[in-house]
């Protein structure tokens, strides 16, 4: 049975595809965007998040770590975090709920049995199970076996992918996922490659045969002022889509709440400081895509 | 004359407040009240049975108070009573209660000041025949009183209570015919000297008055004339609260049709008349706290669909008008169109939070261990928050009372005392150190609340006894034919089903307490007892970091998880399986619910401290739902917790309340989420669910600037309120939970 490496769950989730759903999300990813609002989904090693400002320095940490990573001073207290390897201990006991781990491995069973906790939500809101990130198809294996087992129950899937990972890895899920929310970022793989790591060859081309292979595709696309909100980006996309099959396009505006986990996680901050898109914004984005023959539709509605 | 401009709507909402009295068309306030009660002394020293003082000073107001034309409106009801039978009622309760019944009000009133348990007379909480009432008219049911009275006569079986009951119920509805007839000269004569839009108005209802003196109604318009006039009869004059309006569309669908059928009338003019009937209950009541329920959608009797064109129109009509009274329940049944529910969630999303989901898939089989059978269990009426009664056939009362089952445990862990007031309220059921184990600590709990249900049970019947001296009901027992037929007044249980009920409050602050005793004290050995309740008694003075601990600790009823749900399943079950074995004093039965109106607040002032990290003083949970901020879980497994829970034990009704984020339930796709969550509520078996829409941080501005936010509706408990009018208190709970979803 093939193991998984499990960042977060979310449930009720209704933006991640249709009626009520599961959301799980799967820890590491093969692109790191500078405006990632799931940073914790980037590594794809268990990690712990710190929120200093939640601290009540009630010491509970420090006295079921084992690994000497929560100190007291007189100071207060302190997160050493080369000394953690994220068991998730003091998560269970810290008072302020300042401790929170991402990623934890389980198996499918462990996945499925929580993903069929909400059955009944799904049944009556023609909702589903989402895989997200992370990147869920680096997971392949796990999302294969986990969807078969959905499928067998009847359950909608879908997966939300950043489309950044090998043909083979969809090939796998083809058959058992009902969806895909596939992410495009930017047309110019140069400046793709600048903003999230990695050129989007392989992507565009993965979408490309997912759209030939007839899966049922929405478009999710950030909009972050400064990088790819420019009207010759919006057209270049556009053009590119209008060739495809796609049932939707959201376009979703850039907000920066992520930021207090970049701190958190003791990661560097790499968020553009802009602020988020208007609606006007978001509007002309949606009218520009729209000329190519794309149902794009604003994140926000 | 149809026209529904802002200023329109304006002067509906004041119609209450300056009302031009015709002077010559009765007795000034002053001298009606003395006149009244000279009336009222010189009957009962004529040695007059209470019914018929009752339907004769009934008739009396009926003749000799003044009368108003209400020249904006399509609607007409002005009648100067004073309040004077409701005075007269209190006069006579008083005299039972602070006579015979003195040692049962002493009993109750200690145990609600204890924060024990409230049990007393309910001669609201219940609603009249409403078909009888459309399909008769008040001449019909004169009709029907004279025939039932003839048959007995003449077959000389007639008894001389019943005798009692024909005479007064006749009295009280000769008069209130002669009422519309005297509402309709009021209207015809002002119509003489208003404006010509205002004087076709008035002659138009004066029409209508004269039709309903004849027949039954035969318009909408005449429908909802009759209705309203009803209810101020009942409500106003007789001073009974919290009478539901009864199932708008499914009443007054046939009016609708016919009118439109004819040509008579389009949807539009059919609107403004629906929202003249809502706004007259706005400009009645105002703010008053608890709104005036009616219903929407659901059954039929033979289980076809009831939602039809007018159930919209109705909901249109409602939305237009953003006001947060009168309230509905929105009867929901598998075969509902998805349409009906996501509209009513619409309204709510946008604020129009004024409704509430009921689920006919759990009110039948609810219904029928009751007693009901199929065919009643599908035709209740929502009665006051969300209690359920068969319509026509029962006299629900289900306001009697409530039992507090945290303040059971805060009694099991003092033998009986209450720690607050130092007093015995409860029973003797064994030192701490008697209770060595879980198991007998929780015997001892059950003990409590079956002393609490006892006791309840006790006074309720005792006060039952004496329902025909304080409030004989020739009015109300007219429209029910059980009661014509017998011959037998209402509440002297003449109905076919004449029920009491029983609420329960805190199931979830017990779970929770008592999964923390299992868990420190039984399991682990982490603390004592004995010290445990020091700890409680000094409402967690030093303790900040154990306290912390145990509301830390996930173990709490909401989450979906074994220890607490199981306790509250347990506890609940044990509790109305008390209350739905007794029986009352009117030939009847207890109907146990799980409801805390704003009684957890009230009963949590008087409570110390509870094991689950409460403090002394804390609100404790709120109907079904978990304790605030406990739900750390989310929504999902909110709901399949509280499904845990067989919601058909709770005959008297039971509640979940969520809340939702507004990004939650954004756009199409939110509504169809928002609108699963009601479906999904009735297939876990889920009975009532309501559900506000908030952003944490617009609520923190509404009470930093209440002047600003007047208009911002939240879904209390049974009934809308004004955000900005509740208890700060309550404000804050609402915050917290607003700014949990949020974060």
């Amino acid at each position: 049975m093939a193991k998984g490496m499990l960042m977060d769950v979310k449930k009720f989730a209704v933006h991640d595809g249709p009626g009520i759903r599961t959301t799980l999300f799967l820890k590491g990813c093969s692109l790191k965007c500078i405006w990632c609002h799931n940073p914790e989904g980037i590594d794809n090693c268990a990690e712990m998040a710190y929120y200093a400002h939640k601290c009540i320095g009630c010491g509970e940490c420090a006295r079921v770590c084992p690994h000497g990573a929560h100190v007291m001073t007189p100071e207060g207290h302190v997160f050493q975090r080369g000394n953690c390897v994220a068991c998730g201990l003091c998560e269970e006991v810290c008072l302020g709920e300042a401790m929170k781990r991402f990623g934890r491995q389980i198996d499918v069973a462990e996945a499925l049995r929580i993903a069929m906790e909400d059955q009944a939500f799904y049944a009556q809101s023609g909702g589903g199970v989402t895989v997200s990130g992370g990147e869920p198809l680096l997971q392949a294996d796990f999302v294969w076996e986990l969807f078969t087992e959905l499928k067998r129950q009847g359950i909608h899937t879908a997966v939300d992918t950043c489309g950044n990972v090998s043909w083979k890895a969809f090939e796998k899920v083809l058959p058992v996922a009902d969806m895909f929310l596939f992410d495009v970022k930017h047309i110019d793989s140069q400046a793709h490659k600048r903003l999230t790591g990695a050129g989007n060859e392989r992507i565009l081309e993965n979408l490309r045969k997912l759209s030939d292979a007839g899966a049922r595709i929405e478009i999710r696309m950030p909009l972050v002022p400064g990088c790819n909100d420019d009207e010759e980006t919006l057209a270049g996309i556009g053009e590119m889509l209008g060739k495809l099959r796609i049932e939707r396009m959201k376009v979703l505006p850039y907000h920066s709440m992520a930021r207090s986990k970049y701190q958190a996680l003791g990661m560097p901050d790499t968020m553009p400081d802009v602020s988020s898109p208007t609606d006007a914004d978001l509007h002309r984005a949606v009218e520009i895509l729209k000329q190519y023959g794309v149902n794009a539709v604003s994140g926000r509605e | 004359m149809w026209s529904m401009s802002h200023d329109d709507i304006e002067a509906l909402k004041g119609q209450y407040q300056k009302v031009s009295w015709r002077e010559q068309s009765g007795f000034a306030p002053e001298e009606l009240e003395r006149r009244f009660f000279a009336l009222s002394a010189e009957l009962a020293k004529a040695g007059m049975p209470r019914p018929l003082i009752k339907a004769h000073c009934f008739a009396w107001i009926m003749e000799n108070a003044q009368l108003a034309a209400e020249p904006c409106c399509l609607l007409q009801d002005h009648i100067r009573h004073g309040n004077l039978l409701q005075k007269q009622r209190e006069i006579w309760n008083r005299e039972v209660m602070e006579g015979v019944l003195q040692p049962e009000a002493r009993e109750a009133d200690e145990a609600f000041a204890c924060g024990f348990f409230r049990a007393g007379s309910d001669y609201g909480h219940t609603a009249p025949d409403w078909n009888a009432i459309m399909e008769q008219g008040f001449p019909g049911i004169l009709e029907r009183l004279r025939f039932a009275q003839e048959e007995k006569r003449a077959a000389g079986t007639l008894t001389e209570e019943q005798e009692v009951f024909y005479q007064a119920a006749i009295l009280v509805y000769e008069s209130a015919i002669r009422y519309l007839g005297r509402l309709a000269e009021a209207c015809r004569a002002a119509a003489e000297t208003e404006q010509a839009r205002e004087a076709e108005r008035l002659r138009f209802c004066a029409g209508s008055l004269e039709n309903l003196q004849v027949s039954a109604p035969k318009t909408l318009q005449e429908a909802l004339q009759l209705g309203y006039l009803y209810h101020i009869l009942q409500e106003e004059i007789e001073g009974e609260r919290l009478r539901s309006f009864g199932g708008i569309d499914r009443l007054y669908r046939r009016f609708y049709e016919d009118d439109i059928a004819s040509g008579r009338a389009d949807a539009s003019m059919e609107k403004v008349l629906l929202q003249h009937m809502m706004l007259k209950f706005h400009a009645l009541t105002g703010d008053w706290l608890f709104g005036e329920p009616m219903y929407l959608g659901g059954v039929y009797p033979d289980g076809s669909s009831a939602v039809c064109e007018l159930t919209y129109l109705v909901i249109d009509a409602f939305d237009e008008l953003n006001i947060a009274n009168p309230k509905f329940h929105a009867r929901v049944a598998a075969n509902s169109p998805r349409e009906y529910v996501e509209k009513i969630c619409d309204c709510i999303r946008r604020g129009n939070s004024s409704f509430v989901f009921l689920s006919d898939e759990a009110a039948a089989p609810m219904m029928q261990k009751t007693g009901a059978t199929l065919e009643e269990a599908r035709d209740y009426v929502p009665i006051g928050c969300y209690e359920p009664c068969i319509l026509g056939k029962e006299v629900g009362c289900t306001g009697n009372g409530d039992v507090n089952l945290a303040k059971a445990l805060e009694l099991a862990l003092h033998d009986g005392m209450d720690p607050v007031t130092g007093r015995q309220i409860g029973a003797h059921t064994g030192s701490l150190a008697a209770l060595d184990t879980f198991d007998r600590l929780k015997d001892a709990v059950k003990r409590q609340i079956e002393f609490a249900v006892n006791r309840a049970v006790n006074v309720i019947c005792h006060c039952e006894e004496h329902y025909m001296e304080v409030n004989p009901s020739p009015l109300f027992s007219a429209t029910m034919e059980e009661c014509v037929r017998r011959g037998m007044d209402a509440y002297r249980g003449g109905a076919k089903y004449n029920n009491s009920s029983i609420s329960g409050i805190g199931q979830g602050t017990l779970a929770d307490s008592l999964a923390q005793l299992k868990k420190r004290v039984y399991d682990t050995g982490e603390i004592r007892l004995e010290r445990y309740v020091e700890i409680l008694d000094g409402d967690w003075q030093g303790e900040e970091l154990l306290r912390a601990r145990v509301r830390r600790d996930g173990d709490k009823w909401g989450n979906d998880r074994q220890l607490p749900d199981a306790l509250a399943v347990e506890f609940t079950r044990y509790f109305s399986d008390l209350v739905n074995r007794a029986t009352n004093a009117r030939g009847g039965r207890f109907k146990a619910g799980v409801i805390s109106i704003n009684n957890n607040y009230t009963y949590g002032r008087k409570m110390g401290a509870t094991p689950d990290g409460r403090k002394a003083g804390e609100p404790v949970n709120k109907n079904l739902s978990a304790s605030v901020t406990m739900d750390r879980s989310g929504l999902t497994a909110h709901m399949r917790s509280v499904c845990r829970i067989d919601h058909t034990d709770l005959p008297n009704g039971s509640v979940l309340e969520l809340m939702l984020h507004p990004t939650a339930v954004a756009g199409e796709e939110g509504l169809r989420a928002f609108a699963g969550i009601v479906w999904t509520y009735l297939a876990l078996g889920g009975f009532a669910l309501h559900l506000n829409v908030f952003d944490g941080k617009v609520l923190r501005a509404a009470q930093a600037d209440p002047e600003k936010y007047k208009n911002l509706q939240v879904r209390v408990c049974g009934w809308n309120q004004y955000f900005v009018n509740i208890s700060r208190a309550e404000q804050d709970d609402f915050i917290r939970q607003a700014e949990e979803i949020g974060a």
